[in-house]
């Protein structure tokens, strides 16, 4: 009996991380097939699409798909390290990764041209205007991270399948949010300047540096001090590292933009 | 004639940027310095300590966000100036040293004493 009831308990639990890892990593996979649909029939009517943007799509996609199924996934329960890892895998590298591969573009280009009108429509009617205002995507980024890590919301996550699945998705779409809100690589139809995107990029970045620090000295519900302590600095130095991306590639964007357009003689 | 007025020219267009480049970079410089040499090489500061004030954990926050910022920012100035032929080398490299001794400064002074991030060993 006492067996039994052991095993039934696994498999329940068992049961209980299968169903929304699934739910989790299927929109994702769903993603790396469309994509790769995309570029096959695209290429056949255009020029042959950049094999590292697909390249960058699949690993952005995999970063994801660690981040929330797998060993990864099931240890975060338990394991605020890995649950960091997580984070940077799922709000930071795959975001980044997956918009280096320039999807609208892709987009764009396989669909019909009266749906790509339609499409192009919606990326500039005002809700789109919205959500990609660097403030905005700011706010939904490292702001509900704040909520998340400082409320009881992070041990409520482990404790319902929903909010799990919501946090998780936000995560994801807000960091993918923020990092098409500051730098440019799908068309953008409502651009704002270099030092305004680089202003709001710092304060963005000095927030998550913050949260960082407070995760490290002030541990979210549940979490061991050691770990909050390791969790922190993870956080801390793994966004750095993402972000000098994020920031190498806004620079030189402004370094192209504003090339000199008269031929000065050579010294 | 006209080539030696014309190198004059692009340095005094871009003199402020010149200063700006350097100032820039400087900070980071000792940014660096600061995070690898004390923080990690030698472990004189710390992460985090619990004397540390909100309002230095704020300070800290945005200066370090800041001065991962200069760094690439300042350097890629650099490339724009030296791509107009407007480097002014001097005048970068004084303000290198401001950048750099105004963050000796203010975190010397403002952010570990009044605000008191972590203490130094």
């Amino acid at each position: 009996m006492n067996i039994n009831n052991h095993i039934h308990h696994t498999d329940g639990t068992h049961i209980y991380h299968v169903i929304p890892q699934l739910l989790l990593a299927l929109p994702f996979l769903m993603a790396l097939v469309m994509y790769i649909l995309a570029v096959v029939v695209s290429s056949r009517r255009h020029k042959p699409w950049p094999i590292y943007r697909t390249v960058c799509w699949a690993f952005g996609v995999l970063f994801a798909t660690i981040a929330v199924a797998g060993p990864l996934a099931n240890r975060a329960h338990v394991d605020f390290i890995a649950h960091m890892f997580g984070h940077l895998f799922l709000g930071m590298l795959a975001p980044l990764l997956m918009a280096l591969a320039a999807p609208m573009t892709l987009i764009l280009r396989t669909l019909s041209v009266s749906f790509a009108i339609r499409l192009s429509k919606v990326l500039r009617s005002w809700p789109s205007r919205m959500l990609t205002n660097p403030v905005v995507a700011s706010f939904l980024n490292i702001g509900v991270l704040w909520l998340l890590y400082t409320t009881n919301l992070y041990s409520l996550m482990h404790k319902s399948i929903l909010l799990h699945l919501i946090v998780h998705f936000h995560v994801f779409l807000a960091g993918y949010l923020f990092t098409v809100s500051m730098i440019y690589i799908d068309p953008v139809p409502h651009r704002t300047s270099f030092l305004y995107r680089a202003i709001v990029f710092i304060v963005a970045l000095a927030g998550h540096d913050v949260l960082s620090k407070y995760i490290y000295a002030h541990p979210p519900n549940g979490v061991l001090v050691d770990q909050a302590e390791l969790g922190g600095m993870l956080m801390f130095y793994g966004g750095d590292i993402i972000d000098i991306v994020i920031i190498f590639i806004l620079c030189l964007h402004w370094f192209r933009a504003t090339r000199p357009r008269i031929r000065y003689p050579i010294r | 004639m006209v080539k030696n007025g014309y190198k004059n020219k692009g340095r005094s267009i871009y003199s402020n940027r010149n200063l700006w480049s350097g100032f820039l970079f400087g900070i980071s410089l000792a940014a660096f310095i600061d995070e690898t040499v004390f923080h990690q090489l030698l472990r004189w500061h710390h992460f985090y300590d619990k004397s540390t004030t909100d309002i230095g954990l704020i300070s800290d926050g945005l200066f370090h966000a800041f001065s991962w910022f200069a760094t690439i920012g300042g350097l890629f100035i650099f490339a724009d100036l030296r791509r107009r032929n407007a480097l002014w080398i001097t005048r970068w490299w004084g303000g290198v040293l401001i950048g750099a001794g105004g963050f000796q400064l203010y975190d010397g002074t403002i952010q570990h004493k009044l605000m008191r991030i972590h203490q130094i060993r």
